[in-house]
C-alpha cells in the first residue's frame, strides 16, 4: 500500500481516536449531562419544591447563616447559593472532596426541606473533568485526552477534507451497515465540528497547567527551596468565624455594585463575607465579588477584573461551562454534546468493523470489542442505574450519596465483566444484545418508577421531571431499536 | 419565532446544497434556472439566519446560529435519507468499506 | 512497486515495519512537542502580569492550541523530514525565547 498522507494520517486518526475515544466518549457523555446538572439534582431531590417567584426573606437568610456556622463548627467550609430562576431554593453547600452537597432551605421561611442525600448532577460534572480521580491523575488524564481529541479531530479533517464539502449532509442509514456507521461518524463530526472543536480546545486550555506545569523540570541549584506551609484541605476550615451580620442589606449592596439581579454565591472566611456575581448573566465567567466584614458587615472592597487577558480567560471558561446559557441554548449545548458522544461511539464501532475480518478476531480484537461495549452501552446503563438507585434506595439512608455512586461504578464494573466474558468467549454479538436489552428496559421503565415512587408532586417543576423521564425513555427506545436491529441479518 | 425562522433558513440552505450535488441531481432532476436559485439560497440563507440570530441576541447570536445550523443539518440529512430510501435510491452510493 | 508480486509474509513484514516507523516518528514528535509546550509555559512567566495564575492560564491557552498542531504537522511532514525540522525549529525557538532578553 502506498504511504500517502491520507493513509498516514488515517493510521494516526484510527489509533489515537480509538484508544482515547474509549474514555473520551464517557467524558463527553458526562459533560453533556452536566449541562443540566442543576436540573438533574432537582430530579434527584424531588422533596424540594421548585416553586418559582418565592421572595427571599431575611429570616431565611438568617437560618442559612446559622446553617453555615453549624457546618464550620464541624470543620467544613460552607457557602450559600441564593435562589435563582433556574434553581429557586436556598442552598447551603460544602465540598465533600468530589461534589458540592448540603442542605436545601425554603427561601421564604428558612426551614430545611427533608431532601434525600444525593450527589445529583454534580456527580456528572465531577466525572466529566476528573473522572472522579482528583487533580492528579484525574484532571491530568482528562486534559491529556483532550489533547488527543484535538489531534484526532485534526487528522480526521485531513483524511476527510476532499469529501467535506460535497458530503456535508450525506447520510445513508439504509445502506450497508459499515457505510451507515461511517456516515453517522462523519455527519456528527462535520455538522457539529465547531462545537466539538471548541469544547475540546476550551476544556484542554482550562486545565492545561495541570499537564504542563510552569516550573522547570530541572530547577537551578541556587533556587531557594521554599518550606511548604501547612495548608487547609479543600473544603475544610481550621476555625469557625463569628455569626455573620444580617445578609439582606449586604446582598442588596453587592447586587447593585455587581449588576447581578439574582442567584449570587455567598462565601465566608473567618473575617469576611464575600458575595460573588452570578454566572447566569453573560458568557464571561467572572469571579467578581464584593467583600464585607464578618463582624459588623461594613463594606471592605469590591473586586472586579476587566483587563483583556482576564476577559479572554473568563470567556473561554464561560463558554465551556455554559452556566449563562438560556434554556434554548442549553438544549443546543445538550444536543451538540450528544452528537459529540455519538461521534466517538460511532468511531469506536467503525474501528472494530474495519478490523473484524482482517484481525481474525484474535485476543486483542476481542478485548477491544469488550472495552467498546463497556463504553458504548455500559456507561449509559450505569447512568440509568444511578437514577434507579436514587428512587429505589430509602430516602433517609445515611451515606446515601456515596452508596448511589458506588452502585454506579458497581454496575459499570458488572457491564465490563459481562462484556469481557462474552467477548473473550467469542459471544460478542449476544453480549451486545443483552446489554442493549438491559439498557432498553432500564430506560423505558424509569418514568414508570418515577411515577410509582410518589416522590414528588407534578404541580411545581413538572418540566424538569417530565424532561428527565422523557429523555430516559427515549434512550431506552433507541437501545430497543438497536437490539432489534442486531437481531436481524447484517445489511 | 425567530429561532424557527433561522432553523428553516439553515434547513433550506442544506437542502439546496444536497440537491446541487451530482449524486442527488440524478435522483431529483431540475432545470438550469433552478440550479442558480439553489446556489443563491445556499449562499444567502445562512447569512440571513445569522442576521436574525444576532438581532435576537447580539452577544449569543453566533452560538445560536452555529447550534441551529448543526441541528438543521442533522434534520435535513435524515429527511434526505428517508426521501432517497422511499425512492429506492438509498443504495446508489459509494461501495462500503 | 512490488505490491503485486510480494508474498503475504513479505507484505505483513513491510506493514509491521511501516507501523514501527510511524510509532517511532510519533514518539519523537510527541516528545519534541511536549518539550516545546513546556518551554512556552515557562516563557509565559515573563509576561507583564502580576498574577502568576493568569500567566499560567494564558500559557495554557496557547499551549492547548499549539501542541496538537505541532504533533499533526510533525507527523504529517514525512517527505525530507520537514515535519521533524519544523518541530525542532519550534522547540529551538521556544528555548531561545526563554534565554534571550526580549
Amino acid at each position: 500500500m502506498r504511504e500517502t498522507l491520507r493513509v498516514h494520517m488515517g493510521w494516526l486518526h484510527s489509533w489515537v481516536g480509538f484508544l482515547a475515544g474509549l474514555v473520551l466518549a464517557c467524558i463527553f457523555a458526562s459533560g453533556t449531562l452536566a449541562v443540566f446538572d442543576t436540573e438533574i439534582t432537582q430530579w434527584m431531590q424531588p422533596e424540594a419544591p421548585l416553586t418559582q417567584g418565592t421572595a427571599l426573606t431575611p429570616a431565611a437568610l438568617q437560618a442559612a447563616t446559622q446553617a453555615v456556622q453549624a457546618e464550620e463548627n464541624k470543620g467544613l467550609s460552607a457557602f450559600i447559593t441564593l435562589p435563582s430562576q433556574r434553581d429557586p431554593v436556598l442552598r447551603v453547600l460544602h465540598y465533600d472532596g468530589y461534589e458540592f452537597i448540603g442542605d436545601v432551605l425554603n427561601p421564604e421561611t428558612g426551614d430545611a426541606f427533608p431532601v434525600r442525600e444525593t450527589a445529583g448532577g454534580q456527580f456528572f460534572y465531577n466525572f466529566h473533568f476528573s473522572l472522579r480521580g482528583g487533580s492528579l491523575p484525574g484532571v491530568q488524564l482528562v486534559t491529556f485526552l483532550g489533547l488527543c481529541l484535538l489531534v484526532a479531530i485534526g487528522s480526521g479533517l485531513v483524511i476527510h477534507i476532499k469529501g467535506l464539502w460535497p458530503d456535508l449532509i450525506l447520510f445513508r442509514p439504509f445502506g450497508a451497515r459499515p457505510r451507515a456507521w461511517v456516515d453517522a461518524h462523519l455527519i456528527a463530526g462535520v455538522l457539529f465540528l465547531p462545537f466539538i472543536l471548541f469544547m475540546a480546545y476550551t476544556g484542554t486550555a482550562i486545565h492545561a497547567r495541570v499537564l504542563l506545569p510552569a516550573q522547570p523540570f530541572f530547577p537551578a541549584h541556587h533556587a531557594k527551596t521554599h518550606k511548604k506551609e501547612p495548608t487547609v484541605p479543600k473544603g475544610r476550615v481550621l476555625q469557625a468565624g463569628p455569626l455573620s451580620p444580617p445578609l439582606t442589606p449586604l446582598i442588596a449592596q453587592a447586587r447593585d455594585t455587581l449588576h447581578s439581579p439574582d442567584g449570587n454565591l455567598v462565601l465566608f472566611t473567618t473575617d469576611e463575607v464575600r458575595i460573588f456575581k452570578s454566572d447566569a448573566f453573560g458568557p464571561f465567567l467572572t469571579r467578581d465579588h464584593v467583600d464585607f466584614s464578618r463582624k459588623d458587615g461594613h463594606f471592605l472592597r469590591s473586586v472586579t477584573q476587566n483587563p483583556p487577558a482576564v476577559k479572554t480567560l473568563q470567556l473561554v471558561r464561560g463558554l465551556h461551562y455554559a452556566r449563562y446559557a438560556p434554556p434554548l441554548l442549553r438544549w443546543l449545548y445538550f444536543l451538540s454534546g450528544l452528537a459529540g458522544t455519538a461521534l466517538m461511539a460511532s468511531g469506536l464501532i467503525v474501528f472494530l468493523m474495519k478490523r473484524r475480518r482482517s484481525s481474525g478476531e484474535k485476543l486483542l480484537f476481542r478485548l477491544a470489542e469488550a472495552l467498546t461495549m463497556t463504553t458504548v452501552v455500559g456507561f449509559p446503563v450505569a447512568t440509568l442505574g444511578l437514577f434507579w438507585a436514587n428512587r429505589c434506595l430509602p430516602a433517609a439512608l445515611s451515606g446515601r450519596a456515596f452508596i448511589e455512586i458506588d452502585l454506579f461504578f458497581a454496575l459499570w464494573g458488572l457491564c465490563a465483566t459481562h462484556a469481557l466474558l462474552m467477548s473473550l468467549t467469542r459471544h460478542a454479538a449476544p453480549g451486545w444484545r443483552q446489554q442493549l436489552g438491559f439498557l432498553a428496559g432500564a430506560g423505558c421503565a424509569l418514568p414508570l418508577l418515577d411515577l410509582v415512587s410518589h416522590s414528588h408532586t407534578w404541580v411545581h417543576g413538572a418540566t424538569v421531571f417530565m424532561s428527565m423521564d422523557a429523555l430516559a425513555f427515549l434512550s431506552g427506545l433507541i437501545a430497543l431499536y438497536a437490539t432489534l436491529k442486531l437481531r436481524g441479518p447484517a445489511a | 419565532m425567530i429561532i424557527l425562522l433561522a432553523l428553516a433558513l439553515w434547513s433550506a440552505a442544506f437542502w439546496c446544497h444536497e440537491c446541487l450535488q451530482p449524486r442527488t441531481r440524478a435522483a431529483f432532476p431540475h432545470q438550469t434556472q433552478s440550479v442558480h436559485v439553489k446556489q443563491i439560497v445556499r449562499a444567502l440563507a445562512p447569512c440571513v439566519a445569522l442576521i436574525f440570530c444576532l438581532r435576537l441576541d447580539t452577544a449569543l447570536g453566533i452560538l445560536y446560529w452555529l447550534g441551529l445550523g448543526s441541528a438543521a443539518g442533522l434534520g435535513t440529512s435524515m429527511l434526505m435519507a428517508m426521501l432517497k430510501h422511499k425512492r429506492g435510491l438509498a443504495r446508489m452510493s459509494k461501495p462500503p468499506l | 512497486m512490488m505490491g503485486h508480486s510480494a508474498s503475504p509474509d513479505v507484505k505483513s513484514s513491510q506493514k509491521r515495519q511501516a507501523v514501527f516507523r510511524r510509532l517511532g516518528l510519533l514518539s519523537v514528535i510527541c516528545c519534541l512537542s511536549y518539550l516545546t509546550a513546556h518551554l512556552i509555559m515557562l516563557d509565559t512567566q515573563h509576561l507583564p502580569f502580576e498574577d502568576i495564575r493568569l500567566k499560567t492560564d494564558l500559557g495554557g491557552m496557547g499551549v492547548a492550541a499549539l501542541l496538537p498542531v505541532l504533533v499533526l504537522v510533525g507527523f504529517a511532514g514525512r517527505r525530507h523530514m520537514w515535519g521533524l525540522i519544523i518541530s525542532l525549529t519550534a522547540c529551538t525557538g521556544a528555548a531561545l525565547a526563554g534565554i534571550l532578553p526580549f
